[in-house]
């Protein structure tokens, strides 16, 4: 038995580091960032039923928590150039989503990769064309699964097919494709600017300052700040 | 400006696609009836065929349990060569270790089995079905696997085994079924079962499932391990223990092991394995008894102590690569991330460094309430 509960154990602290480092980049620190993954596990119990007919239920940690970090990462975007990238995003995110859902034939049989990678690559490359950016990589991944939930709402209504949103808990789609989005958005991102030689220089000034001094942070003052 | 064109192009690209795809939704069953590889060695000698898409490199173990792995591919002709013949008995130690265990467990004194958790079964292809007995071979949210689901749950409830039988459907049968089927999976392990079975059925011609067993018919049962799963060796060294103790009392029920490109939810548990009961073209009533000689040739593989050590030894295994494929990963991100491995004395030191930072923080706050305390008081 040894072996089973080491692979466990193992298994849910290289996930929950993972998870762990991924939401340092949402605007949580460590500390937040582990209370967060706290209340994912213990939200994983609790579902929350929306109707009836068709059966529809929320999870608290696979689909309410990470959908709320999804709208806190969107609402702490600094402009509304962010804001249409995100929403473009989405849009687009879900059309692939759906398409790719309907043409790919995954079966015990069929197909040459995981849907669940897939999800997360399509979010990912999407994320990082829209915006070059690890947290809309996670808005993306969230939103479009979320989406895809309600299009499949859409599509049994009138039979008995339950929609359970987010119900794996933190092993749900949405969790484990919003992570694996943002690892391959930073993965692609960090790799073309090393290839690159580092960030490009002629970025704008506005940028260079925003990165210098992020909203609500407390850095200390450049040099040429205290010149002035 | 400019990219944001580029992006509502890209957009209306994947519009237009989902368009033709609704138009064009060509459902992956009906595909899979109508087409079938051929697997044969060099020598000529065909193997087996198979419904599933075969690329080189793929592999199957056989009934007579010789792996073997797709070299090329013809038509749909695929030509393979024998790796090895497996064996699937467990060590002589891993036999003791397990013997062992159950003296030390009490079980052999009391004669009583440790309350275990029950078998959970669920069915993420809810709408498969078998046309000689429903009529066809898809049933949208009820399909015919349900009941052989019921087959098999009554079967191990008469040995006295727990079952937990979930017919939540999942339906469409689309690539997002499995993501719907987790949700069940997790609901179900939340009752902390011992064995998690998918119960589905394949699509080939009925001859390659048939098989007699007591002057009865019934059907064969396939398993299916995923590949793409972080357990894939402690759910292959289960399903081929589960094969091992079919095999002694059933020689060839067990069709063989399918190495598929998915993780089918196996990643789950190391106690989770995927089941196919005959094909559409089989019986359903055949595939119902398959089920109860299923069930009564791996209860106790599937719920007994039986092959502990080995699936133990799987895990062991997955352990070693995940572990592997961890120190793998850590140090490319290093590599693309840190400047190089240079920078990784400092980075550990520098988040050890942040912790003293911290305590020494904490200290020099201590000290200065301790100060202000008499100052206070004063």
């Amino acid at each position: 038995m040894t072996g089973i509960i080491l692979l466990i154990l193992v298994s849910l602290l290289i996930f929950f580091g993972m998870a762990h480092r991924i939401l340092d980049r949402l605007y949580l620190s460590d500390r937040g960032g582990l209370i967060f993954i706290v209340a994912m596990i213990a939200g994983s119990f609790i579902d929350i039923p929306l109707s009836r007919m068709p059966v529809v239920s929320l999870n608290v940690g696979g689909a309410v928590l990470p959908l709320i970090l999804a709208v806190y990462v969107l609402i702490r975007a600094g402009s509304t150039k962010e804001w249409i990238r995100s929403i473009i995003g989405i849009v687009i995110t879900t059309g692939v989503l759906y398409g790719v859902n309907k043409l790919y034939s995954f079966d015990t049989s069929r197909g040459f990769i995981e849907p669940q990678y897939l999800w997360a690559i399509i979010a990912g490359v999407v994320a990082y064309i829209a915006g070059r950016s690890r947290r809309l990589a996670f808005v993306i991944a969230t939103m479009g699964v979320l989406a895809m939930d309600i299009v499949h709402i859409l599509e049994v209504r009138g039979t008995n097919v339950p929609t359970m949103i987010g119900g794996g808990g933190v092993f749900d789609t949405m969790v484990i494709a919003a992570v694996l989005a943002v690892l391959l958005a930073e993965i692609i991102g960090e790799s073309r600017e090393a290839l690159q030689g580092g960030p490009s220089k002629d970025r704008p000034e506005e940028l260079k300052e925003a990165l210098d001094h992020p909203e609500g942070t407390d850095n200390e003052p450049s040099d040429k700040e205290r010149e002035k | 400006m400019k990219r944001l064109f580029c992006l509502f192009s890209f957009g209306n690209l994947f519009l237009l696609i989902t368009l033709l795809c609704i138009t064009n939704n060509v459902s992956a069953e009906a595909e899979l009836i109508n087409k079938y590889m051929i697997l044969q060695d060099e020598k000529g000698k065909v193997i087996t065929s198979t419904a599933h898409q075969i690329v080189a490199g793929d592999e199957y173990l056989d009934s007579q349990n010789n792996l073997y792995q797709v070299i090329k591919l013809h038509n749909n002709t695929a030509i393979v060569k024998l790796v090895r013949k497996e064996k699937l008995t467990a060590s002589t130690i891993s036999e003791w270790k397990d013997l062992w265990s159950y003296f030390l467990s009490g079980e052999f004194l009391t004669g009583e089995t440790k309350v275990k958790g029950p078998i959970a079964i669920y069915h993420t292809h809810s709408d498969e079905s078998y046309i000689p007995g429903d009529g066809t071979s898809s049933k949208f949210g009820h399909g015919g696997i349900f009941q052989v689901g019921d087959s098999l749950t009554e079967a191990f409830e008469k040995n006295g085994i727990p079952v937990i039988h979930s017919k939540t459907p999942h339906d469409p049968h689309d690539a997002m079924a499995y993501d719907r089927s987790r949700r069940t999976a997790v609901q179900l392990l939340k009752k902390q079962p011992t064995t998690l079975l998918d119960v589905h059925r394949d699509a080939v011609p009925p001859q390659l499932y048939s098989d007699v067993i007591h002057n009865q018919g019934v059907t064969k049962v396939q398993l299916v391990v995923g590949r793409q799963n972080p357990n894939f060796q402690a759910n292959n060294d289960f399903a081929k223990r589960i094969k091992e103790t079919c095999d002694r009392k059933y020689p060839g029920f067990i069709k063989g092991i399918f190495y598929g490109k998915g993780k089918y939810n196996q990643d789950l548990g190391p106690r989770s394995i995927l089941l196919e009961f005959g094909s559409d073209t089989n019986s359903k009533a055949a595939a119902e008894r398959g089920a109860q000689i299923f069930a009564a040739a791996a209860k106790d593989v599937l719920y007994g102590n039986r092959g502990a050590g080995f699936i133990n030894r799987g895990s062991m295994r997955s352990l070693f690569w995940i572990i592997a494929a961890l120190i793998i990963g850590v140090g490319v991100f290093f590599l693309i991330n840190r400047g190089g491995f240079k920078n990784f004395g400092k980075e550990l030191t520098g988040a050890l460094g942040e912790v003293e930072k911290a305590e020494e923080e904490s200290l020099e706050d201590d000290k200065s309430e301790e100060n202000d305390q008499p100052h206070q008081e004063n």
